[in-house]
């Protein structure tokens, strides 16, 4: 008999093949032929293997701790990223072209978002007397959706070297700074892996 | 983004050393039954067989720059992880012990490794014989793995006509599927079973 054919011969091996076929490939196999006794040798090794693998599978939360092993070790703290980290603006409402003749209750509030590292910082700039204003802001963290790393933060509005005021950000890594004057200030947040500094803040009626 | 599930080992060590992510949740993902097993095993608890877990995986990450030529990382992730199971063990035995819940038992199904001491080399080789297998129908077509499963991972033997049902095929495919399947999991396992 020529050789089987891996579908043959698995099924023999198997225990699938009816005779007089069963026969056949038995004395096929009883000639040692090589190619048949290695496929044979081999399904074999592969059948017990599979067999005798009782391997369990971790706990999810077990998986994913191993797996922020990488991400824990591929980010250093900030302060050694950036040093101390200084926000550069991405967006400001006020650098929009406003209509002519056109400044509506929205468009007087002024919305400015700066980026540090993967932190953002959402700020609004309200008037509230005529010649202070309100800071509301929002810290966020590049991929955490809990504000674990942004809630009770300290930050200072800072001019020259005097804090003018602070806040802390709530759970959600929100902040409102009241009743301040008109005039340029650093605005400086308090991280638990460095500083992030908000340079020039324009806090004005413009 | 690249599919690392299809990469070979030394391909997801260069692309975790590049700082991809995503290369290391594959590496872990490959090996966690094997690492996790080890020392449920040894006969941990489940508690300590998860701080094994996490101790081997640092081990891992630190030593990846060293791992990158390895021939087998396999065999250095059973002895890395038999070695971390009797540390454990030993010190587990200096204190005392809680009662093992009914769950816990659950492992008590597992074949045992012995209690301190190197492994034989055939429980050696058959463990890495079974993570190999395992990696390998892995990395087949989602057909060809959820094939093979069947047929050598389910405890009751399927007929070919339920084979042919559960694979939504017809029942003269099953043989010449499985046939080509099969050749592609040699292919795979090429000097490794």
């Amino acid at each position: 008999m020529r050789c089987p054919g891996l579908e043959k011969l698995i099924d023999y091996l198997d225990n699938r093949l009816a005779e007089p076929d069963r026969a056949a490939v038995g004395r096929h196999l009883a000639t040692g032929c090589a190619a048949c006794g290695e496929t044979r040798d081999w399904y074999e090794n592969v059948r017990l293997a599979a067999s005798t693998d009782d391997s369990v599978a971790p706990p999810p939360w077990v998986l994913k701790r191993a797996i922020r092993i990488f991400d824990a070790a591929q980010r250093p703290r900030l302060a050694e990223r950036i040093g101390q980290a200084i926000a550069s603006l991405i967006f400001d409402s006020f650098a929009r072209p406003a209509l002519a003749g056109v400044r509506s209750s929205e468009t007087a509030n002024r919305q400015l978002l700066y980026r540090a590292g993967d932190y953002s910082i959402d700020l609004q700039i309200a008037p509230s007397e005529e010649t202070r204003a309100v800071l509301i802001g929002q810290i966020l963290r590049e991929g955490e959706s809990n504000f674990e790393s942004v809630s009770g933060l300290k930050l200072e509005i800072v001019q020259g070297k005097t804090a003018v005021s602070s806040a802390v950000t709530d759970e959600m890594g929100e902040f409102k700074i009241s009743g301040v004057k008109h005039g340029v200030y650093d605005l400086r947040v308090e991280l638990s892996e460095g500083n992030i500094t908000v340079p020039d803040l324009p806090i004005d009626q413009s | 983004m690249s599919d690392f599930t299809q990469r070979e080992d030394r391909d997801l060590i260069a692309a975790c050393l590049s700082g991809e992510q995503a290369a290391w949740d594959a590496l872990i993902r490959r090996y966690q039954r094997l690492i996790y097993s080890i020392p449920l095993k040894s006969r941990l608890s489940p508690d300590d067989a998860a701080d094994v877990f996490q101790s081997v995986c640092l081990k891992l990450y630190e030593k990846l720059a060293t791992l990158r030529e390895h021939d087998k990382i396999s065999s250095w992730l059973i002895t890395t992880t038999t070695r971390e199971s009797w540390r454990v063990s030993a010190h587990s035995r200096r204190e005392p012990q809680p009662a093992i819940s009914d769950d816990e038992n659950e492992t008590d199904s597992l074949a045992q490794l012995p209690a301190g001491g190197p492994l034989a080399d055939e429980q050696h080789e058959m463990l890495e014989r079974q993570q190999a297998v395992r990696g390998a129908i892995e990395m087949l077509s989602e057909r060809c793995r959820d094939l093979l499963t069947m047929l050598f991972y389910e405890r009751e033997e399927s007929s070919y006509a339920e084979i042919a049902r559960r694979m939504v095929m017809p029942v003269p495919s099953v043989g010449p599927t499985r046939a080509r399947c099969l050749e592609k999991l040699r292919r795979a396992l090429e000097g490794k079973v």
